[in-house]
This record gives C-alpha cells, sequence and structure tokens, in this order.
C-alpha cells in the first residue's frame, strides 16, 4: 500500500481552475478505484471520470497499449475508450486496430522518455489530419504510461468541441493519474510474477527430483525444459544449450540440447545453420557476463541488428539467459524467450530460474561423475583383457594388434593405436612416429592409410614431446597441433588425443594413442593411471621380445657352431680319407696295368704300398675323430680335461704330447671352460694336420692378472707364404679359435715357437677374488 | 708309328705321383717330363720344357691349381690341362673350365681312363668325367643367387646377426630381410642353419 500513498494525490486547495480542480478530485477517485478493483473493472469507469472531469463533453478518453510488433511501424491496441454523447468511438472504427502510429513517430521519442505531448489537430501533417477528420478531434493529448520505467501505452485525450489546449497544472495532475494507472498494472504483473514464480519453483522441484533418481539423465533434463516451459505460462520458448568446444574457431559456442515451445511456434532448432552458435560480436556483452555466472535479460529491439534478425526468426520479444556453472565452467545456459509481450522479468522468477540453473548443474555434474566412472571401467575391462593377451601370447604382433581392438571395443574410444618413435633416418631426417597397430570404431577412417606424411614428433609438437620423452603422458586437442600430424589427424578425425610414452630402458621407444573423435573432452586422471598401465605392459611386452629375440638368435648361432664343427670334421676326415683312398686306388691301378703289361716284379710292392696306405687312412680318421670330440668338462677342470686329450691323442698316433699345466690353475666357468678347451684342440688338431713335427706341447700358466696358455709345436712351422697355401684349413681353424677366445674375453696371438714350429697364445685377464 | 706324348705332373703327394708315374713310364708312347710337388714349382720347372699335357691336381700348398693354370696361361704357356684331382664343389670346376682346363678326371679313375683321356685332350678334345658332367649340369639348374643374396648368406655363414649383417652392407634390416626371404625362397629352406647347410653343400658360401 505504500506505492498507492506515493501516487495518490490529495484533492488540494492549489487548483488552478475549475477543471483543474474537477480534474484533481477525478484522479483521486480513479487511483481509489484502481487500488480497489481489478485492472479491468477499474479501467472504463477511470476513462470517463476523466473525461467528465477534463469537461470533454465533446470528446473521448482512451487507453492505448503499446505492441512490440515485428513489422515497421509503430503499433497500438486500443484497451478502453469512453466518449462523449454523439461522438464516434474509434474502437468501432473497421481497421483502426492494431493501429500505427507511423505518422506521430515524432512522438515516439518523448513519449517513451516519460514526456506528455499535445498537438491541434490542424497543426498535424496531412495524414493524422485526416485521420482526426474521422475522429472528429480538434485537439490531442497523449500522457505516456511508464510500467517499471518502460513505456506501456498511453492515456489519450481528444476535444472534438474546441482547439483546447491543455495547461501545465492539468497535464500535471492527469500524469499523476498515469502513474497511477501504471502501479495497477505493476501490482497486477508482480502479482502475475509471484504466481508464476511459484508455479516455477514447483515445476524446479520436479525436475530435480527426475534428475537426482533417473539414470535418465537426458530424459530428465529434457523433462526440466518441458517443466519450466509449462510453469511459465508463457507464450515462446525454452530452451537448455550446451556450451561445447569449437577447435577452429575461438570465443564462446553453444549447441542446442532440448526445447520447450509453445503452440504455433517455430522450434529453434529447425532453424537451419542455427547451431553450434556464437554469442560473440553480438548479443551486447552478453557473452563476458554469461561466461561469468550473471543472468541476464533483454528486449529483442534492444539487441544489436544480427541479434535481431535472429529474434525476429524467432519471434521473441523478450529474451532471458540463466547460466548454467559447475564450480568456474561454464557449462551452458538456460534461455526464455517470450514472444507474446516484452516480459521485464521480476526478480522472484530470475531466482527461481536460477535454482533450476543449480538443480541441472548437479544433476551434470552427477552424471559426469558417472560417465567418467563407467568410462573408466570400460577402458579399464579393455585394458586387463589386452595385458593378459600380451602375457599369454607368442606372437607379440598379432597380440598388439588384438589388444589395440579390445581396447577399442571395451572402451568405445574412436581410435586406438601403437607405434614406434623411429630416429632419424634414410626416408626421414629426424625423429619421427611410424603407426604400426591401428583399431578404429566403424566409420573412423584409419589413419595409417590416410596422407603419407610423417609426424615428426619435435617440430609437429614440440612442447608434447619434451614431456613425451621425460616419459610422462600428455592429453592435448587437435587444434595443438601442427604440420603433417595435424593433416593426418584431420584425415582421421581426432578432436582429443592422449598419448603415452612407451619407455624401455628410460627412453621412449613407442607410443601408445588414444583418440576421441566425438567429443572434444580431457581424460579423466583415473583413465590416465590405466593407459599408463597398458603402456608398461606393451614395454614388458616388447622388453620380453627382444629377450626372446636375442635367446633366439643365441641359440641360432650355437646351432651354427655346431654345424660348423660337424662340417669341419666331416670335411677333415674327408680330406684325409679322401687322400689316402686316391693313392690306393692310383696304386692299384699301377698293379692291375703292369700284371697286364706282364711286368710281374713289382706288382707286390703295389700291393703292399696300397696295404699301407689304407691303414695310414684309417689311424688318421680315428685320430681327427678323436681328437675333435668334445668332452664334457666336470668342476671347470680345464687341466684334467686336457689331460685326457692328451692321453688320447698319444694311444692314437705315434706323436710326443706333453702338458705342463701350474699347479692352482684355478677352476673356470662352464662356459670358459668349454670355448678355452675347443680353442686348445683347434690349435693341437692344426699342429697334427699341418706342422709335421713330432712334439706338441701344452703349457697352463697363471700370471698375474692373467691366465696364459700357450699351444706349441716342433713343425715347420709357417712361413707367410706357407700359410696362404694352407689358408682354406688354417684360416678356418684361426677364425674358429678367434670366434672362441674373443667370445670370452680372451686375447689370441699366433707367432713361432722357439722351437721353430707354430706357437699359439692365449691370454685370459683374469683375477682371483 | 704314334708321336709320343709328353706329360707333365703336378701333385703334392708323393705317394700320389709315383703311382702315377708307374702307371704312365710303362706306356710306350707316353713320356713324363716332369714333376712338381707345387704351383710355384711347376710353373719353374716347365719353363722352356715341350709339354702336351699338364696332369693337374687342384689342392696344392703354395699355390693351388687353378692359380697355377692362370699364372701359366699368362706366362704364355701353351700344354693342354687336364685335371685329377679328389673332388671339387660345382662352383670351383666352372672357375677352372673357364680358365682354360681341357678336362677333369677323379683320383679314383682306372688307368685306362687316365691314359685315353690325356690322349683325347693333347689331340684337343674335352674329356669330363660322367661325375663331373653331372656336377657341372647341376650349377645351371641350381637357382643363381644375386651378388647381395650370395653376400648375406655368406655373413650368415659367419655366425651375423641380421643387424650385422645390415650395418656390414649398409642397408636397412627390413632390407637384409628382404634378400634373406628370397635366399631361403630359392634354396627351398625355412631357416638360418638349412640355408648355411645348402649354401655349403652347393658352393655358394666361400671361406
Amino acid at each position: 500500500m505504500k506505492a498507492d500513498s506515493a501516487t495518490t494525490p490529495v484533492p488540494s486547495a492549489g487548483a488552478t481552475s475549475p477543471v483543474h480542480a474537477r480534474l484533481l478530485g477525478a484522479v483521486a477517485e480513479a487511483a481509489r478505484l484502481l487500488s480497489s478493483t481489478d485492472f479491468d473493472t477499474a479501467m472504463p469507469e477511470v476513462m470517463g471520470l476523466l473525461g467528465e472531469a477534463a469537461g470533454l463533453d465533446g470528446g473521448r478518453v482512451y487507453t492505448y497499449r503499446h505492441l512490440p510488433e515485428r513489422r515497421p511501424g509503430w503499433w497500438f491496441d486500443m484497451l478502453y475508450e469512453w466518449t462523449a454523447p454523439g461522438i464516434p468511438r474509434a474502437s468501432d472504427i473497421p481497421g483502426r486496430f492494431p493501429f500505427d502510429g507511423a505518422d506521430f513517430l515524432d512522438w515516439s521519442e518523448r513519449l517513451t522518455r516519460g514526456e506528455a505531448v499535445q498537438a491541434l489537430a490542424r497543426e498535424l501533417g496531412p495524414r493524422p489530419q485526416a485521420l482526426q477528420e474521422v475522429d472528429q478531434a480538434k485537439s490531442l493529448l497523449v500522457v505516456p504510461v511508464m510500467v517499471n520505467q518502460v513505456f506501456w501505452g498511453c492515456l489519450g485525450f481528444d476535444d472534438c468541441v474546441e482547439e483546447r489546449v491543455w495547461t501545465e497544472p492539468e497535464i500535471a495532475t492527469l500524469e499523476t493519474a498515469a502513474r497511477s494507472v501504471a502501479a495497477a498494472i505493476e501490482r497486477e504483473w508482480a502479482s502475475e510474477a509471484q504466481q508464476r514464480a511459484s508455479a516455477l519453483i514447483t515445476a524446479i522441484a520436479r525436475g530435480s527430483r527426475l534428475l537426482l533418481e533417473t539414470d535418465k539423465f537426458d530424459y530428465a533434463l529434457e523433462s526440466m525444459v518441458r517443466f519450466l516451459g509449462e510453469a511459465s505460462q508463457l507464450h515462446g520458448r525454452v530452451y537448455l544449450f550446451r556450451r561445447v568446444k569449437d577447435l577452429e574457431r575461438d570465443g564462446l559456442w553453444y549447441d542446442h540440447e532440448h526445447e520447450w515451445v509453445s503452440e504455433g511456434l517455430p522450434r529453434s532448432e529447425d532453424l537451419a545453420d542455427r547451431f553450434p552458435m556464437s554469442l560473440d560480436g553480438t548479443f551486447l556483452d552478453w557473452k563476458d557476463r554469461l561466461v561469468a555466472g550473471e543472468t541476464v535479460q533483454a528486449l529483442s529491439r534492444h539487441l544489436d541488428a544480427p541479434a535481431q534478425a535472429i529474434q525476429e526468426r524467432d519471434q521473441a520479444k523478450s529474451l532471458l539467459g540463466v547460466p548454467i556453472q559447475l564450480g568456474d565452467e561454464h557449462w551452458g545456459v538456460i534461455g526464455i524467450d517470450d514472444c507474446a509481450y516484452e516480459r521485464v522479468w521480476a526478480s522472484t522468477e530470475i531466482t527461481a530460474l536460477e535454482m533450476a540453473a543449480r538443480a541441472i548443474a548437479a544433476g551434470i555434474q552427477r552424471e559426469r561423475e558417472r560417465t567418467n566412472k563407467e568410462r573408466y571401467l570400460a577402458l579399464l575391462t579393455g585394458v586387463s583383457e589386452a595385458t593378459a593377451l600380451l602375457i599369454n601370447s607368442e606372437d607379440l604382433a598379432l597380440s598388439l594388434e588384438t589388444a589395440s581392438a579390445r581396447i577399442g571395443q571395451a572402451s568405445g574410444l574412436d581410435r586406438v593405436y601403437l607405434g614406434e618413435i623411429r630416429e632419424a633416418d634414410a626416408e626421414v631426417p629426424e625423429p619421427y612416429f611410424y603407426m604400426s597397430h591401428e583399431w578404429t570404431q566403424p566409420g573412423i577412417p584409419m589413419e595409417s592409410q590416410g596422407p603419407p606424411g610423417r609426424v615428426r614428433l619435435d617440430r609437429d609438437f614440440p612442447e608434447q614431446m619434451a614431456k613425451l620423452r621425460a616419459g610422462e603422458s600428455v592429453n592435448f586437442w587437435r587444434s595443438d597441433l601442427v604440420g603433417a600430424s595435424l593433416e593426418i589427424n584431420v584425415y582421421g578425425g581426432a578432436l582429443a588425443l592422449l598419448a603415452i610414452p612407451i619407455m624401455v630402458g628410460g627412453a621412449p621407444v613407442g607410443l601408445f594413442g588414444l583418440d576421441n573423435c566425438t567429443e572434444v573432452r580431457p581424460f579423466t586422471a583415473p583413465e590416465l593411471t590405466v593407459a599408463q598401465n597398458m603402456a608398461n605392459a606393451i614395454a614388458a611386452a616388447l622388453e620380453r621380445q627382444r629377450i626372446q629375440d636375442e635367446l633366439a638368435e643365441e641359440k641360432a648361432r650355437a646351432a651354427l657352431a655346431v654345424l660348423e664343427e660337424r662340417n669341419r670334421l666331416a670335411r677333415d676326415v674327408h680330406d684325409s680319407l679322401a687322400q689316402h683312398f686316391s693313392v690306393a686306388s692310383i696304386h692299384l691301378e699301377a698293379a692291375k696295368r703292369h700284371r697286364a703289361r706282364g711286368y710281374l716284379d713289382k706288382f707286390d710292392h703295389f700291393i703292399e704300398t696300397v696295404h699301407q696306405v689304407v691303414r695310414e687312412g684309417s689311424a688318421a680318421a680315428r685320430r681327427s675323430v678323436a681328437v675333435l670330440q668334445a668332452p664334457a668338462i666336470e668342476n671347470g677342470d680345464l687341466p684334467g680335461a686336457l689331460n685326457e686329450l692328451c692321453a688320447k691323442i698319444r694311444a692314437h698316433s705315434d706323436l710326443e704330447v706333453t702338458l705342463d699345466a701350474a699347479p692352482g690353475f684355478p677352476a673356470l666357468p662352464r662356459e670358459h671352460c668349454q670355448h678355452l678347451y675347443r680353442a686348445i684342440q683347434e690349435a693341437i688338431h692344426n699342429a697334427l694336420k699341418h706342422s709335421g713335427g713330432r712334439h706338441i706341447w701344452i703349457m697352463l700358466r697363471h700370471l698375474p692378472g692373467n691366465l696364459e696358455i700357450q699351444v706349441g709345436d716342433d713343425g715347420t712351422g709357417f712361413t707367410t707364404d706357407a700359410a696362404a697355401g694352407t689358408a682354406r684349413a688354417l684360416g678356418f681353424g684361426l677364425n674358429d679359435m678367434r670366434r672362441r677366445t674373443e667370445e670370452i674375453g680372451a686375447r689370441l696371438r699366433l707367432t713361432a715357437s722357439p722351437e721353430g714350429g707354430a706357437l699359439v697364445t692365449i691370454q685370459l685377464p683374469f683375477i682371483v677374488s | 708309328m704314334k708321336k709320343t706324348l709328353r706329360v707333365f705332373l703336378i701333385d703334392d703327394h708323393p705317394m700320389l705321383i709315383e703311382g702315377v708315374r708307374s702307371i704312365l713310364s710303362i706306356e710306350p708312347d707316353i713320356e713324363i717330363v716332369g714333376e712338381a710337388g707345387n704351383g710355384y714349382e711347376a710353373l719353374q720347372l716347365c719353363r722352356g720344357k715341350q709339354i702336351d699335357v699338364i696332369l693337374l691336381d687342384l689342392q696344392l700348398p703354395l699355390m693351388e691349381g687353378i692359380d697355377f693354370l692362370k699364372a701359366y696361361r699368362q706366362a704364355g704357356g701353351a700344354a693342354e690341362v687336364l685335371i685329377l684331382s679328389t673332388y671339387s664343389k660345382p662352383d670351383e670346376i666352372q672357375q677352372i673350365v673357364e680358365a682354360g682346363a681341357k678336362g677333369y678326371l677323379l683320383k679314383d679313375s682306372t688307368a685306362e681312363i687316365i691314359i685315353e683321356a690325356l690322349h683325347e685332350v693333347a689331340r684337343g678334345e674335352v674329356y669330363f668325367q660322367a661325375e663331373i658332367v653331372r656336377k657341372m649340369d647341376e650349377i645351371s639348374r641350381f637357382p643363381k643367387l644375386t651378388e647381395r643374396e650370395a653376400q648375406i648368406l655368406n655373413l650368415l655363414a659367419e655366425g651375423l646377426l641380421n643387424k650385422e649383417i645390415a650395418e656390414k652392407l649398409g642397408i636397412s634390416e627390413g632390407t637384409t630381410k628382404v634378400h634373406l626371404c628370397s635366399v631361403f625362397r630359392k634354396l627351398r629352406v625355412s631357416t638360418r642353419t638349412e640355408a648355411i647347410c645348402v649354401g655349403e653343400k652347393h658352393g655358394l658360401i666361400r671361406h
């Protein structure tokens, strides 16, 4: 009632004229009527009171409501009209309303500012004059009604009898009447707003419960929007816009999520090419205010031109935007368009709608946590399966392929890949990435089949690469990339990327990557941990494969060594036997030939030679086999094994073989024993075959820091020429001896022995601990 | 009366020379004009001598048979050369024929064959024992390795790993594998060890 007391004038003795005095009384009565009766009942009576008090015996009083029409012009509807007897009612004139005040546009500025305007009909332009001729008005007074400081409409006073000029006090009094009307409207609106706010709160409570209780998050959001629309008693729309990240363009972008519209209005969603939409460069300063969490509202006609054009299509007359904030993050906006009135939202309604925004934010947060948990579980499932595969599989390449697919299928991510970080090579002169395994969801292109460019790691994403080298995973957007890697990811459609280094021996040898092609979202910390585990499992599998390869190579080498030895043994035996058999054969032929020719005297001689050669041959073969057989050396006792070898040689030949092992010659590891034994055996064999000497000696000594083994003979030795002559056999034996001694870190020298034969010296660094 | 065949013997095994000498010395139309135990000695002794056929062993100390043959031809020696040796790898036979030997006998040939071959070769004919012809045939039928493939097979036989082979030849490991696969395919083998065995057997491995 406070407002009433401010706007209700007290009839005073300050009246300047009888008309003024009557007007003061009428205005007081009007104010009482407006505050005690409902607006629609009071207004016709108020019109009459004012008309009679003003003495408009031949005139009319009316109430115009301004219509915020989108079409050009200045549109009004007539709500109430009083006319003196005999004066035509403007509202009865066909086609008069809604009325375009375009011809009175020069009045609009003053009126919307809240100033009254009066004029004589004959002073108006020709078109307004013509209008007044129909209305029979000779003078006009228009007093604006400002509701909440906004031009709502006006009270009009036509005098159809005389060219009346209204006095200042008269006008001031009528302005008081207009304020009473405005106050009544404001009261009406406030009560409507109060009702709407309470309806909204009921709706929000329903929507919040749904958001909290249902698993169908999207359905709950849609319902909330619908509840708000139904509760708002609105001819218009309620919508939910979600903020989206646009990688190609800066700024604030929204996509359309849900919308409720009154019957007969277009859905903003259906307007072509609208989404995603940006608030940049238009919509006043809304972008910054919304991001900061501030509710914004405006009348369409106050927006800048591009935004107005949008609202023209949407038919919105007023707009409201309530931001949805998740902590500091601006998630999106609840928007409300009023397509009937230039609604100014009351603070109670805004408070209610901000509650709705908070409820939605809480629902989103809960949904986000749930989704994150699901994603985490899905990725964890995929990674567990993939890890099991890697551990159990024999074929690494195949299992990596399958592992990528398992992770992709389980996690729902769009691309899972693996590849090597390759150092500079002939193809690319700097470190680059080579994708070796790739899995994509159906419909997502394979990057490994895309553009042929190589991702040059240090050039295409230096910052990320520095982290990868340090063993850290990197989570980035496609827009962070340049060069070939950008090109490849544009082809592959990746938006958000996660790359994890596969670390072997403290350095990244490859990358394990996960791409999201549908959403620009960061990977969560639990997801990173799981992905990191996968990279570790891959690193372990690679390492295991490398060790297996090495073992296989080692086995192959060992097999090769055995084969070489066998071949050599076979060749030795064969060479020796073939030589003896050839000689025997030739002598047999000589014997036959002599007998055929009748030279019988030499026959027995030939036969004896053949017999001798055959005996020598088989002895040589036996010796070769005996010498080249390798015994198992027990307890690292090299001197013991050599002793047995010497005994064997002595048994098969009449050579003098001596072994001189220094006392306390240490027991050696098995591998060392085998290699040393073989090398010594080879040296003896060479001496036997090539030296032609009578004495072979072996010496084992323990020098400071060294074990020294020597094999010498008193044969012909070898000159460079001689060495060339027997290069095949000797060379081969030497190579084998070198290989064996190098294998255990020993050194081998071939020199002349003091007796003039060959001397093989093997030195093995050895320190008694 | 047939013209006397002048023969020079080269073998490092004295007993073998003795046997051959025993066979040829009782032939009325064969005269042994000299003997040598290695290639060097032979080059000295052949110089200035009237020789129709040289009976040559291949495995000789100081200078092998093939090297002697080349040096002898280089020095303008015109005698025909008949190889009398134990066994040979196919590629050695190829080389010896290319160097100008007219015949090849194994040391277990009968005396009749040795004598017949000496006469044939002296007349300018070729004389190869059936076994040698078979071996030569084998060479032509055996798939030829490219130079790179042969190189890789030899390095393999030296016990080098793929990576080491690649480094040595200055090619990538991948390329090495490709060549190796091709070697495997040509030799119809599936492992490194087998490849070395087969390569060894067919004389593709040089020592």
